[in-house]
């Protein structure tokens, strides 16, 4: 697994999609994990086995705001088993001030710790500013 | 030696100073290492606080109360010893917003502080924090608080041997030599 992350529209996803240099690559959006959808036209469903994971960021929001049946943690592991290869891609939220609203102090947080989680077990973690990347491990 | 390590919300930096704490009072073979605690008690971060004591619990730190910086004298004499104050942006918090000091005053009481502090031990461990890019416009203290905080880490920057950011529990070196990638 390998993380890609940066602040938001610095081109991660593109990053990740050339790093895999595979056409029809699949990509999931992380807040459809668990079962939620998202309004995009053709949601990528569970099944198709994706090679990027995209705005994780998303699952640990959701998970947040609405709660989901797994944690995050667990849909992350059940997700490493199965996509051992797999490119996850993250925002960087936690760049500021601790808001005054408990979940949105939360979701900062739990972002974080889940990135830490991952880094832990990733084979490299890059972060992505305008479009480059720099390799932190 | 003077480690400043700074980093996001939940990037793991306190976990890793207290883990760089051990190891450099462990390679010293010092046994007092010192926990600077700067949050206030309220009912607010009792969760918090109570998470911090867990992750320091078996390490062997004695905790200092000391949301406005340490009392004189609660240290004691010599050198002997490996602090670890953490953190920053909560010291700078209480001074002003608790203490009603003015954000220049509370700068400059702050590593006038930190000075005297590299004096009473080996290594001194502060953790700051990263909240300088969310892109948002806050009021007039708010903007005083980033500001003044920012200041002070570049200060702190300037004075250390040893700079980080620590991403995600992954030591980023920006100034001194490479610490290990996993502490």
């Amino acid at each position: 697994m390998e993380l890609v992350i940066g602040g938001s529209f610095q081109g991660k996803l593109a990053y990740a999609q050339r790093k895999l240099k595979q056409r029809n690559i699949i990509v999931t959006e992380a807040e459809i994990l668990d079962g939620g959808e998202i309004g995009a036209p053709e949601p990528a469903r569970r099944t198709e086995t994706p090679k990027i994971l995209n705005r994780l960021h998303e699952l640990v929001r959701r998970q947040i705001w609405t709660g989901t049946p797994q944690t995050v943690t667990q849909i992350l592991d059940e997700l490493l088993r199965e996509n051992p290869e797999i490119v996850i891609v993250c925002d960087e939220v936690g760049y500021g001030v601790v808001p005054v609203d408990e979940r949105e102090e939360r979701y900062r947080e739990e972002v974080g710790r889940t990135l830490c989680y991952l880094a832990e077990r990733a084979e490299r973690m890059e972060r992505v500013v305008g479009g480059i990347a720099m390799r932190i491990r | 030696m003077v480690y400043v390590l700074t980093g996001a919300s939940g990037s793991g930096k306190s976990e890793y100073a207290e883990r760089l704490v051990c190891r450099l009072a462990r390679e010293r073979g010092i046994t007092e290492k010192i926990y600077l605690a700067t949050m206030e008690r309220s009912p607010g971060n009792a969760a918090r606080i109570a998470r911090h004591r867990r992750q320091r619990a078996g390490r062997g730190f004695r905790t200092v109360e000391a949301p406005f910086g340490p009392a004189d004298g609660v240290l004691g004499t010599g050198r002997e010893r490996v602090i670890l104050l953490e953190c920053m942006s909560n010291l700078l918090a209480n001074l002003v917003f608790s203490g009603g000091m003015p954000f220049g005053e509370a700068r400059e009481t702050i590593l006038s502080r930190i000075g005297e502090l590299t004096e009473q031990c080996l290594d001194l461990v502060i953790v700051t924090n990263e909240i300088f890019s969310d892109g948002n416009r806050y009021d007039g203290e708010t903007a005083a608080y980033i500001r003044t905080l920012g200041e002070i880490n570049c200060r702190l920057a300037a004075a250390a041997d040893e700079f980080y950011e620590i991403v995600y529990s992954v030591p980023l070196c920006l100034k001194g030599e490479r610490l290990p990638k996993k502490e």
